[in-house]
């Protein structure tokens, strides 16, 4: 078994190379925040005063940011994961028709888990402290502030025990529904392909969506209460917390039907409409695609709102005096973009390989469009749209969410003063909107050319 | 085609797949091409079809020169002028039957007229596909999926029906049926058909019969029946 598993994590590791980027890119950005953490604390205690107070308010935000960033990263690498076993189901099963017990083909998942976690967050480290160091570098340079390194355990231990653990569990989730593969299924010819697509359990998406429908409750409850005072926001945010985690269960069911909306939008050409069916076939598999997205432009989306709501409340408080205040919240918002932007590049990444992946395991069927006539223009055009749809779908609903988040948010602490409506900066939406379609375009090229190679004689390879 | 040679690689792995071929295929008839499996009867199949360049010679469809051609004008040629049938079936699981027949015309990019749309209709009705047309793939039998990709490529009264093994994954009733399916096909609307098969039952639904050895063609009669194809294989294989 073992030596089977390992086998098979090379064969697999190109596909796991985005798996390992991802895990990178948060590790590095844990070493950047915990690292700012230490230097911060250690000047704030060298000038007399408590570094502890420090240390527990930016703690706190980086728990904040670097929890949202992982939870993008897990999404991403749990939807790699379920695929490289859709990809070995046929293997998966003669092992079982051998003998492999399903908790031996479980287990075998843990060797690759371990090896992307080790890997990413080894890279990762290595580059969050070079960052770490280059920042430093750069604030001394330009302010002679003499800031200098701080080496503190945690920089390595957290990203390190963080990534290989949530790699482990990710390996392990996407490896239990192959375990549950009959061993009958080795025998039975598979002639629609490789991958079956994932089917949501009745269950769980319904206990999404009565978690979504609690959080909206208290959301509103906190709405009203904000209407009394500013404690409103102690109500609104576990409901803000509640509902996405509602979303983000609920995904499978609530996606489709804005992405059946989105692609009536698209123009009736073969690649559009193959790629809005290819997207339907596999709800679960498009969802956590577009659910990686969601999370980045709900963010934005939402500190955005509020706030501009809360510098639209200043404003109507204390007339024009307020260049101040816009200049702290404008500060703060830079900050949070920032801080977000590290989700949003494990978003993009994560685009980009599930398209890739999914041209690896459509090999054939891309073959049979080729022969009855795809051209090569139209593969690379087919995969051009269903990168779109899904940044679209993802920027529509992060939008929606994060504006009515902001929007709680901001009139659960202002409400007893100003009540307001949302404020929707034009600029905002046009930016993340391009930004959206960028980023689409962009993810599909690699993907896109790799279709474009499949031979139409694959059509013709046995099953 | 004329005298075509196909080699795969080079140097010590260099396989001769089709070695000097010289086949040309009768409009209106259904030609079986049969042989052992590494006979070089796919291979054929992929290069009269423009899924893969010979390395020399000439294969013409009508007077069109395929070995000439670029990937886009074999791919306008391939969804005009041809239509497959495969093994495997080969539908695309996230359509519907009906649009799985459709599908030819969807990449063509063409809006079906009235006239082509009673021919489907006339098809869907003929393969017993009435009730089935919403169906997914995953929803049909084998038999059914065989029947779709049938019609799909009847769909655009293709110049040749490239058939590669279409019973090979059927069991024997739904392969009577699409053999059936194939050889009226060729009897009621003149459709030329090319059937690539290792199976004399499938081979016997043929106006005539190529057998393929070692990349060369070395037989070529009328056909007959299933008994007398296996008969005739078999001493061709003793000796």
């Amino acid at each position: 078994m073992k030596t089977w598993a390992l086998r098979q994590l090379r064969e697999s590791a190109g596909q796991y190379a985005a798996s390992v980027a991802v895990v990178a890119v948060v590790s590095a950005f844990a070493v950047l925040l915990l690292e700012t953490i230490e230097v911060f604390a250690k000047v704030v205690s060298d000038a007399g005063m408590d570094g502890g107070d420090v240390r527990v308010a930016l703690g706190s935000v980086a728990i904040v940011f670097l929890g949202i960033a992982v939870l993008v990263a897990a999404i991403v690498i749990s939807n790699t994961f379920s695929m490289v076993y859709a990809g070995r189901v046929r293997d998966i099963a003669l092992l079982r028709l051998i003998g492999a017990t399903g908790r031996q083909v479980r287990r075998t998942s843990l060797i690759d888990g371990a090896a992307v976690g080790l890997i990413g967050a080894s890279l990762g480290i290595v580059a969050g402290v070079l960052l770490s160091l280059a920042g430093i570098a750069t604030v001394n340079a330009s302010t002679g502030a003499g800031l200098s390194f701080v080496f503190a355990p945690q920089i390595v231990l957290v990203p390190l025990l963080g990534s290989v653990l949530a790699t482990v569990a990710a390996s392990f989730s996407g490896a239990r529904t192959v375990s549950k593969v009959a061993p009958i299924e080795a025998s039975r010819s598979m002639p629609e392909g490789q991958s079956i697509p994932e089917r949501a359990s009745k269950l769980r998406v319904g206990f999404g969506i009565a978690l979504f429908l609690a959080g909206t409750l208290l959301l509103g409850a906190g709405l009203l209460v904000g209407l009394v005072t500013p404690v409103g926001i102690l109500v609104a945010f576990p409901g803000g917390v509640l509902s996405i985690i509602g979303v983000i269960i609920a995904a499978p069911v609530l996606f489709p039907p804005v992405l059946a909306v989105v692609a009536r939008l698209l123009p009736g050409t073969a690649a559009a409409r193959l790629a809005g069916a290819n997207l339907r076939h596999d709800p679960v598999r498009t969802s956590r695609t577009v659910l990686a997205m969601v999370i980045g432009v709900t963010l934005l989306t939402m500190f955005t709102v509020a706030g501009e709501m809360f510098i639209a409340a200043t404003r109507d408080f204390f007339g024009d005096q307020t260049g101040e205040t816009e200049e702290y919240i404008g500060g703060l918002l830079t900050a949070v973009y920032v801080l977000t932007s590290f989700s949003v590049i494990v978003a993009a990444i994560g685009l980009g390989s599930t398209l890739s992946m999914s041209v690896l395991q459509r090999r054939r069927e891309l073959g049979v469009l080729r022969a009855l006539g795809l051209t090569t223009r139209q593969a690379r055009q087919m995969l051009l749209a269903e990168s779109l749809l899904v940044s679209i779908v993802g920027v529509v609903i992060g939008l929606a969410l994060g504006v009515g988040y902001g929007f709680v948010g901001a009139n659960s602490v202002l409400g007893v003063q100003t009540f307001g409506p949302p404020v929707i900066p034009i600029a905002f939406v046009v930016a993340i909107v391009a930004g959206g379609l960028l980023f689409g375009a962009v993810a599909s090229l690699a993907p896109g050319r790799r279709a474009s190679k499949v031979p139409p004689a694959e059509a013709l390879r046995e099953a | 085609m004329q005298n075509v040679t196909k080699v795969f690689g080079s140097g010590d792995g260099t396989v001769h797949a089709l070695r000097g071929v010289d086949l040309a295929v009768s409009r209106g008839q259904v030609t079986a091409i049969m042989g052992q499996s590494g006979s070089g009867k796919s291979t054929l199949l992929q290069v009269m079809a423009g899924l893969e360049p010979p390395t020399s010679g000439h294969v013409l469809l009508g007077d069109d020169e395929l070995s000439t051609m670029n990937d886009e004008d074999l791919t306008r040629l391939r969804r005009t002028r041809m239509g497959f049938v495969f093994q495997a079936f080969n539908l695309l699981p996230a359509l519907t039957a009906l649009e799985n027949i459709r599908l030819p015309f969807l990449l063509a990019g063409r809006s079906i007229d009235a006239d082509t749309e009673r021919w489907i209709e006339l098809l869907v009705e003929r393969l017993g596909l009435r009730e089935r047309a919403e169906h997914r793939p995953q929803q049909l039998s084998g038999g059914q999926q065989q029947r779709v990709a049938i019609a799909r490529a009847l769909a655009t009264r293709p110049d040749v029906l490239f058939a590669d093994e279409p019973t090979g994954s059927l069991d024997s009733a739904s392969s009577r049926d699409v053999l059936d399916l194939l050889r009226s096909a060729s009897d009621e609307w003149g459709q030329t058909i090319i059937l690539v098969t290792h199976d004399p039952v499938a081979a016997s639904t043929a106006d005539r019969i190529v057998r393929m050895s070692d990349g060369r063609l070395v037989d070529d009669w009328a056909g007959g029946s299933a008994e007398s194809i296996a008969e005739r294989m078999l001493e061709a294989g003793a000796r």
